[in-house]
């Protein structure tokens, strides 16, 4: 798997140092991209026609401010996978869907320890353009987390399909909020939604603790389920999750 | 032994189950019958403690320990199982992973991997169930019939020594019931201390395990209690007489 490495606000690809913010990947390729030790991060992911690009993506450090641009191209299709755990952070992802079917689909699951603010924005630029958005988020201690999306497809984008859901779970009293929007200017357009915000179901927790099952472990069971169903499965993300799973419902 | 004493359940503030006493025997099949919404479904939430039934009065004892305020992990350890009518379903969670993290909480020991498998593959043989369900996600996806037959695994990997049966019978075509109450049945035979108690609207399950008690629950409480020969009235009959008989008993009160 190939690796980028953004250290610092130098980014690495395969070890070997970059000299701008432009990251142009192509071809059918998995790349893990880790981000270590910066303090306000800025990158332009660019995806060149006719690519198959995976990307997995594991953030663990203190970045406060984060601001991605993804941009796509023709015949194109970018997977992200995406695992947060943070404190404090204020992220923008903007993916633009920039030619006839480009694709993106991202998933992304957190566990947020403190105030978190996210903004996610596709911007279906051209016919036939897809996205399909899954965010899965497990608020502890102090979480707060305010998420904001918006698909946007202007008119001209015909054939276009767009799929947002996102899921909050709070283990805490402290107030999370979705804010889910789609600007649709085009009648030709496939579009769903779905946001919740809530706890653990009681009545999921209740089966499995009449099978014997203590109640950490069964709330460790649902949170572990929720968190890495989401990602597609991926040894080191997955590896992640659980140890940190583990510290917080022992 | 089961005893529960002078129950009174609530649920949102409305009593549910009022001076609900029952009793069964190690060993004895139990039947728990009565029209829809008086609470039958509740009794066996409330045996397994859970938190959205509240009980005001009354004991609940297991094998002389007293569980009224038990947590659910702590009942089902003691050996207590609940085949629920409808069993929740997990995203993400595995079945495999659910069913080897309860027998290890059960059992309170590590189980091996191979032992976990060959003990499970024997068990979803035997209730004629399509393999690749243990790899699937908890009930996700599983039609009414293979949830049914995913608690009877359960019953048989997990030992328990009371089971309660919430209208298991519920989804099932003919030749699962079978298979189901074949299993069952099979169950009580290698283990003749286990206590049955079921809670059904149907004839067939009784054909297959006759019940030694039967009662009838009617506005929370029992009104009826009498051997098998008070299933057959209730089939034939239905429970006209005994709501009639309650009403003019709290008419006279």
């Amino acid at each position: 798997m190939n690796k980028i490495t953004v250290e610092k606000n130098k980014i690495y690809i395969n070890n070997q140092i970059k000299t701008n913010e432009e990251i142009i990947i192509g071809g059918n390729n998995t790349y893990q991209i880790e981000y270590q030790d910066n303090q306000q991060l800025n990158l332009n992911i660019t995806i060149q026609k006719n690519s198959n690009i995976n990307l997995f993506i594991v953030n663990k450090d203190q970045s406060k401010n984060i601001n991605i641009n993804y941009n796509i191209s023709k015949n194109s299709s970018l997977t992200i996978n995406k695992f947060y755990y943070k404190n404090e952070l204020e992220e923008t992802i903007t993916i633009n869907l920039n030619e006839e079917n480009s694709k993106i689909t991202y998933n992304f699951s957190t566990i947020c320890t403190n105030t978190q603010k996210y903004k996610l924005i596709i911007n279906h630029k051209a016919k036939a353009t897809t996205s399909i958005i899954s965010n899965r988020i497990v608020t502890v201690g102090e979480g707060e987390v305010d998420f904001q999306i918006d698909s946007n497809a202007k008119k001209g984008t015909s054939q276009c399909k767009m799929d947002q859901s996102t899921k909050i779970i709070t283990t805490n009293d402290v107030k999370s909020t979705i804010k889910p929007n789609m600007f649709i200017d085009e009648y030709d357009v496939e579009a769903k939604h779905a946001s919740t915000v809530g706890t653990i179901k009681e009545d999921q927790l209740f089966y499995l603790m009449s099978r014997g099952v203590k109640k950490s472990e069964a709330l460790k069971l649902i949170i572990k389920g929720y968190l890495i169903s989401n990602i597609n499965k991926n040894p080191f993300i997955c590896a992640n999750i659980i140890n940190i799973i583990n510290k917080y419902w022992r | 032994m089961l005893e529960i004493k002078n129950l009174k359940v609530s649920v949102n503030n409305k009593i549910i189950l009022n001076k609900f006493n029952l009793e069964i025997k190690n060993g004895q099949i139990c039947a728990l019958m009565g029209p829809n919404g008086v609470g039958k479904s509740t009794i066996s939430k409330v045996i397994l403690g859970d938190k959205n039934y509240k009980v005001l009065e009354g004991t609940i004892k297991y094998n002389n320990q007293e569980i009224t305020k038990l947590p659910t992990d702590k009942r089902a350890k003691l050996g207590i199982f609940l085949a629920m009518q409808t069993p929740s379903t997990i995203e993400g969670v595995s079945n495999q992973d659910f069913l080897k993290t309860a027998m290890e909480s059960t059992f309170e020991k590590h189980i091996g991997l191979y032992q976990f498998i060959l003990e499970c593959e024997k068990a979803v043989k035997e209730l004629k169930m399509d393999p690749t369900l243990i790899q699937r996600n908890l009930n996700d996806g599983f039609s009414g019939g293979e949830k049914k037959k995913n608690e009877i695994l359960q019953m048989k990997l997990l030992k328990p020594s009371l089971i309660i049966l919430d209208e298991i019978d519920s989804g099932l075509d003919v030749d699962s019931m079978k298979t189901v109450f074949t299993n069952i049945k099979d169950y009580l035979e290698e283990n003749p201390q286990t206590s049955l108690l079921i809670i059904s609207h149907y004839p067939m399950i009784f054909e297959y395990l006759k019940p030694d008690t039967v009662n009838i629950l009617s506005q929370g409480k029992i009104v009826k209690t009498s051997d098998y020969t008070l299933a057959q009235e209730i089939f034939k009959n239905g429970y006209n007489k005994y709501i009639k008989a309650l009403n003019q008993e709290d008419k006279n009160e």
